[in-house]
């Protein structure tokens, strides 16, 4: 132990004394924080109240007795809790797989699984549904090709349909951690005659222990919350988001809804809790910029480079059955194929594809911007503000779509505040859309944040950098990829998120998601397929632009970013 | 990329947006769960017949559409709600929200398709329906159903679907017609009977009849709009009208107290009861409750009688919307999973 | 007085880092933080740069309080012991990144990069990224970075301890080499004592949060004043009073009037005679050939023995010896190690 680390260890935080730099620490927390109180608390505390507003318009805690009386809502609980922890296990340990073959793996096509891992990301949630179904589904490519019969309605069609939703999610996050651990510890292990196992079990699991265990936290939390794949192909195994679905849409009784939408952040701040208390016992990872770079060796590289194949095979497959079903005139009776489901005019066409595109980049852009802030800025904030605003930040993916939706009605459909402005607009989408997927973006740029040594940030400092230098021309670059991810992450997922946006559309203003529910309302699931291959190519499209235009820029700096 | 024009057309439709109110004189916003395809033909005539007035027609399925109208109670945004079920029109939180309103012609329709204090009408409605995969049927070795009390053969296990009444009005629509037509005791009977062979009771209400159409599951219990459009475009389904009377549901249309633009408000809803709108439901419905009008083709072609009446179950609108929370919670007591 | 440090105090929760701490640095001096891990000596460190803050005291430059300036305006050089180059950017844009903070034209930064270059001897890798350098190579850009903007002082955070031990020593001649001739006041952060004698002009020697001692490296060695000193800069034997008075009571001379327990006596290594002698009180236990001396362990009246020699003495295990101690070379020390008796 050096003099160092004890002092380090204990106060962290930098000197509060930064005169210009100590108002710009402030906005740099301030505005993510104004947007979470108003786009999140405040919409939240609306359903709180809510939840409290009894039958005849007073408030009292009948409505939660109600709740936690019913054996419906206790079976609801246990199924959710189960479905959590399965999906996290399966999504974690194949999650790590792919992240760790990714970044400490030496095998060709690694640019390939990085594209089919996220396409659950870019696909609308029908898709998924659909490709599970045409594949495993009772009358499925699977059950026809072999002859069985297998059942899949129920508790593995839905921890499948989880994990394919939950796992880029998950490989995003580990992946944050795993790309930029020191080189030289390996090489130092590897002089002293650690195997690779060892090597792996004593350097590599330890330090991606902040990302695993980030990952598992919102593979969590964003499993319990989910009802689409509950709906689809969950069968009779009610979660509580289907049972928030039940009391909200289905008797239209928001109030009760909201207790279960409530309850369900009981689950997840104590997972966050139980998340931070394991990470207190992990110090901060020292890391300099020595890069790893994995050499061939076959006992290791090939079972993983199986391994990812395998995974990346089955997602494509789903996806790939509903982009062949898409140009099928009748599945699965009248296999020909043909154009017409592309030739879409009800529900109002293609039109809806292209303010989309713009609201996604906005919220994409806006909210990677947010976040970053909030991150630079909590590495300055007292730890009495920076441990309320953790949590904070990483609540939102607690709220199902659907209540966050609603809540955003309930709040922005008031004439009573000025932010009544954005009710009806595109803005409110796209700030939906960010929030609803805060955590993610939250915890992918904090994971990077932790891997950047202190000594830079110090460094510049003493060099005469105030906190504005230092964030644009050190911590940025440093923590490039995270925020190329992240932005990456908002830019699919506002593409195609239905859940909170299908509330808050105007007869002027639909999107896209939008669009392929009302085709697949209308029956003409075939036309909705082809809508969604037709908005997941635009993603696609988008996503290479944007990759070229961020390559071309980095050869012009020569800078050594490498993401 | 994009040319600097579309640009400043998105930022001053954000800006238009920013400004959104409860549409002024010379528009309205329309709230609506009507079909897509009905819904896009009534409403280009709907614009013809009266230029003057912009329609703005937000489309949602039944109950979302109930959850935005009730989150958006205390500053309603739409002027009208149009073709949405009545059973959820008579939750007296959203008759509150009505204004009463005779519309022109209103008076042809029999007492039991409109308010009696004139808040909502009811010129069409949709029925359920059976939708049954013939070729699993086969496959199966299994006769065709034609009653609820086929449902409960041995051979149906884990072959049909239906709809959760508590998650979806058309689970309801079906529920309630077994217990209204069977009597309370035999329709619980009868529910406990087909329970055994449920495989799954499903959150949406247009589910069993997709999923049995692509040989998923035998029978779907599921609605009769969804079958015929699945027989139109080529599944190999039979849509079945149980015996003793399917459940159906009337789609209702009534003006929002909290409107500014009640004249055009009133036009509009004047131009549902008209000769034009009718003879289009004529086109596009298997359910007009405006006597004297004919089949449409596709009721026919989909193999419904001429005269409907004749499957439809004997509901009593206002006993099922006073019910509802009372049968939804039996029932989830009974069968809830 | 150029720097001055008055009655720093630091405390983390229950730990004391700092207690009452002064220090001061002459113009162009280059002065060692020397003590053990924990001992307070970075904490001191990042006070001064103003990375961290103290409970009490100030620092003050030429005169001027420090205490509210934020680091980046104090002007100050800092090189840390792990690598904090720029990842990012390329050698010489690491250098000039203070330059280019200051709104300096960029054929002047260039031109001062350039010439940084040449003072730490690697002009040609200006366009590498620094996971591209030896870890000996990133310190001395990391030093040229730290100098290029002219600070006022030069702060050094162990930079030497990350490196092997040849591009250690050569390192160390060369900062010492740049220091002197640039002039830069300068504060060096190092556990190694062997690296503070060679550089330091002065050496502040630290233990528990406190200064225990500070001189001229001659002083430290040759004139501790305590236990602690004594026996962290270099090797010494260590006697007790009473075993003193029993063996060789002419050392007693030089010791100060105090009980016993207080004092002890210190005999650097070099400063023991040995002579053959049959009679001898002392016999050798061990050799050790260290190449331009010999370290001789003993058993003696006094005790264990530790004697370095440059003689040619061909001494054997088991020989008996005489020892000669002159009393001038007898330092009495303080005893401030706690319960070191035992």
């Amino acid at each position: 132990m050096t003099d160092k680390t004890l002092p380090r260890g204990t106060s962290g935080a930098p000197p509060a004394r930064f005169d210009g730099d100590k108002a710009l620490a402030l906005v740099c927390v301030g505005v993510p924080l104004i947007g979470l109180v108003l786009f999140f608390l405040y919409p939240m505390a609306i359903v709180f109240l809510r939840s409290i507003t009894t039958v005849d318009g007073e408030y009292g805690l009948s409505n939660y007795a109600e709740v936690l009386g019913s054996s419906g809502f206790w079976r609801a609980t246990r199924h959710s809790m189960i479905m959590g922890g399965a999906t996290t296990l399966l999504s974690v340990v194949l999650g790590f797989i792919i992240a760790h073959g990714l970044y400490r793996c030496a095998f060709r096509g690694k640019r390939l699984i990085r594209a089919v891992i996220v396409l659950p990301l870019l696909a609308p949630s029908l898709v998924q549904a659909l490709g599970l179904i045409f594949l495993l589904g009772r009358n499925g490519v699977v059950n026809q090709l072999f002859g069985v019969e297998m059942e899949i309605y129920g508790f593995w069609g839905l921890l499948i349909a989880n994990t394919l939703y939950a796992l880029p999610q998950a490989v995003m996050i580990i992946g944050a951690a795993l790309v930029l651990l020191d080189a030289r510890t390996y090489e130092a292990a590897e002089v002293m005659g650690a195997s690779p196992m060892r090597q792996f079990r004593d350097l590599t699991l330890p330090a991606a222990r902040f990302g695993i265990l980030n990952a598992a936290f919102v593979v969590f939390i964003i499993t319990i919350t989910d009802f689409g794949n509950a709906a689809v192909i969950g069968g009779d195994y009610s979660v509580l988001a289907t049972e928030i679905y039940s009391q909200v849409i289905g008797q239209r009784n928001f109030n009760m809804g909201a207790v279960v939408g409530i309850m369900l952040l009981l689950p997840t701040v104590a997972a966050y809790y139980i998340e931070r208390r394991a990470m207190r016992l992990q110090g901060r990872h020292p890391v300099n910029a020595q890069r790893f770079v994995p050499r061939f060796t076959p006992a290791r590289d090939l079972p993983m480079a199986g391994l990812n194949l395998l995974i990346c095979l089955a997602v494509l497959s789903v996806i790939a059955i509903v982009f062949y079903a898409s140009f099928v005139r009748l599945w699965p009776y009248n296999m020909s194929l043909t154009l017409k489901h592309y030739d879409i005019t009800l529900a109002g066409g293609y039109s809806s594809l292209w303010i989309t595109i713009w609201i996604s980049l906005a919220a994409a852009a806006g909210g990677t911007f947010l976040v970053f802030l909030l991150a630079v800025g909590l590495r300055r904030a007292p730890a009495m503000l920076a441990q309320p605003l953790q949590v904070l930040a990483a609540m939102p993916a607690a709220v199902p779509g659907m209540v966050l939706g609603l809540a955003y009605i309930l709040t922005f459909n008031s004439t009573a505040t000025p932010l009544y402005l954005l009710y009806g607009t595109a803005a409110l989408i796209g700030i939906v859309n960010f929030y609803h997927y805060h955590t993610q973006a939250f915890l992918t740029v904090m994971t990077g944040f932790r891997q950047l040594p202190s000594a830079l940030e110090e460094a510049a400092g003493s060099l005469g950098a105030g906190l504005g230098r230092v964030a644009v021309n050190i911590i940025a670059p440093f923590v490039a990829p995270m925020l190329i991810s992240v932005f990456f992450f908002l830019f699919m997922r506002s593409m195609v998120t239905l859940s909170a946006v299908v509330f808050l559309t105007t007869p002027d203003l639909s999107v896209a998601a939008v669009t392929i529910m009302r085709l697949d309302d209308a029956g003409l699931t075939s036309q909705a397929a082809a809508f969604s291959c037709c908005v997941m190519a635009v993603v696609a499209a988008a996503l290479l632009g944007m990759k070229a235009i961020l390559a071309y820029l980095g050869r012009n700096a020569g800078t050594g970013s490498d993401g | 990329m994009t040319t600097p024009v579309s640009v400043s057309r998105i930022t001053a439709s954000l800006l238009a947006l920013g400004l959104a109110m409860p549409a002024a004189a010379g528009e309205l916003t329309i709230y609506t769960a009507l079909e897509e395809e009905e819904l896009a033909a009534y409403t280009e005539a709907a614009q013809k017949a009266l230029p003057d007035v912009e329609l703005n027609v937000l489309r949602l399925s039944t109950g979302k559409l109930g959850a935005r109208i009730l989150a958006e109670a205390d500053n309603p945004q739409a002027d009208l709600i149009w073709g949405w079920a009545v059973t959820a029109m008579m939750d007296p939180r959203i008759l509150e929200m009505m204004s009463s309103y005779e519309a022109a012609g209103v008076d042809v329709l029999p007492d039991r398709f409109r308010d009696p204090e004139n808040r909502w009408f009811a010129p069409i409605g949709y029925m359920g329906a059976f939708c049954v995969n013939k070729p699993r049927l086969e496959e199966k070795g299994l006769p065709m159903p034609t009653s609820w009390a086929d449902l409960a053969q041995e051979g149906f296990k884990n072959e049909v679907l239906m709809p959760d009444p508590n998650s979806s009005g058309t689970g309801y629509l079906h529920v309630n017609a077994v217990l209204q037509s069977m009597g309370a005791e035999a329709g619980w009977a009868q529910l406990e009977a087909v329970d055994p062979n449920m495989a799954q009771y499903t959150s949406s209400g247009s589910k069993p009849c997709k999923s049995a159409r692509i040989g998923e599951y035998t029978v779907g219990i599921s609605l009769a709009f969804t079958a015929m459009q699945s027989i139109q475009e080529g599944y190999p389904l039979a849509m079945v009208f149980p015996e003793g009377g399917v459940g159906y549901e009337l789609e209702a249309n009534g003006i929002l107290s909290s409107t500014d633009n009640a004249g055009d408000a009133q036009k509009f809803l004047d131009w549902t009861m008209s000769d034009e709108a009718i003879a289009l439901y004529g086109e596009y419905k298997a359910l007009v409750t405006v006597p004297g009008v004919g089949q449409s083709e596709a009721a026919a072609a989909a193999g419904l009688p001429e005269d409907i009446g004749t499957v439809l179950a004997d509901v009593d609108f206002d006993a099922s919307a006073k019910s509802q929370v009372e049968t939804k919670k039996e029932w989830r007591e009974r069968f809830g999973r | 007085m150029y720097l001055t440090v008055e009655h720093a105090t630091k405390t983390f929760g229950p730990f004391v880092a700092l207690d009452d701490v002064s220090i001061a640095i002459e113009k162009g001096e280059f002065v060692c933080l020397l003590g053990p891990s924990g001992c307070g000596k970075t904490t001191l460190l990042r006070i001064i740069a103003g990375l961290a803050e103290t409970d009490s005291g100030v620092v003050t430059i030429e005169g001027e309080t420090l205490s509210n300036q934020p680091a980046r305006k104090r002007g100050f050089g800092i090189v840390f012991q792990s690598y904090s180059l720029f990842p990012n950017m390329t050698v010489a844009e690491n250098i000039g990144y203070g330059l280019r903070i200051r709104g300096a034209a960029n054929d002047q930064i260039a031109a001062r990069v350039r010439e940084l270059l040449e003072l730490v001897k690697l002009p040609q890798l200006a366009d590498k990224f620094p996971s591209q350098l030896s870890g000996g190579q990133q310190q001395r850009i990391a030093l040229a970075r730290a100098i290029a903007v002219d600070p006022r002082v030069l702060l050094l955070d162990e930079p030497l301890s990350a490196l092997d031990a040849k591009v250690r020593a050569d390192l160390r001649s060369e900062i010492r080499q740049l220091q002197r001739t640039l002039g830069i006041p300068t504060l060096m952060v190092t556990h190694d004592q062997e690296e503070a004698l060679a550089l330091a002009d002065k050496i502040i020697c630290m233990n528990h949060g406190t200064v225990v001692q500070a001189g001229t490296p001659e002083d430290l060695y040759h004139r501790p004043e305590t236990r602690f000193v004594a026996d962290f800069m270099g090797t010494s034997n260590l006697i007790e009073t009473d075993v003193i008075r029993r063996v060789q009571p002419d050392l007693l001379q030089t010791r100060p009037d105090a009980p016993d327990a207080d004092y002890i006596a210190c005999i650097r290594p070099e400063h023991i005679e040995l002579t053959p002698d049959a009679d001898g009180t002392a016999t050798v236990r061990e050799i050790s050939f260290l190449g331009n001396l010999k370290r001789i362990e003993l058993d003696s009246p006094l005790g264990p023995l530790l004697v370095e020699t440059h003689g040619a003495g061909g001494f054997s295990p088991g020989d008996k010896l005489a020892l000669g101690i002159a009393p001038e070379h007898c330092v009495w020390v303080r005893d401030d190690v706690i319960g070191a008796a035992a």
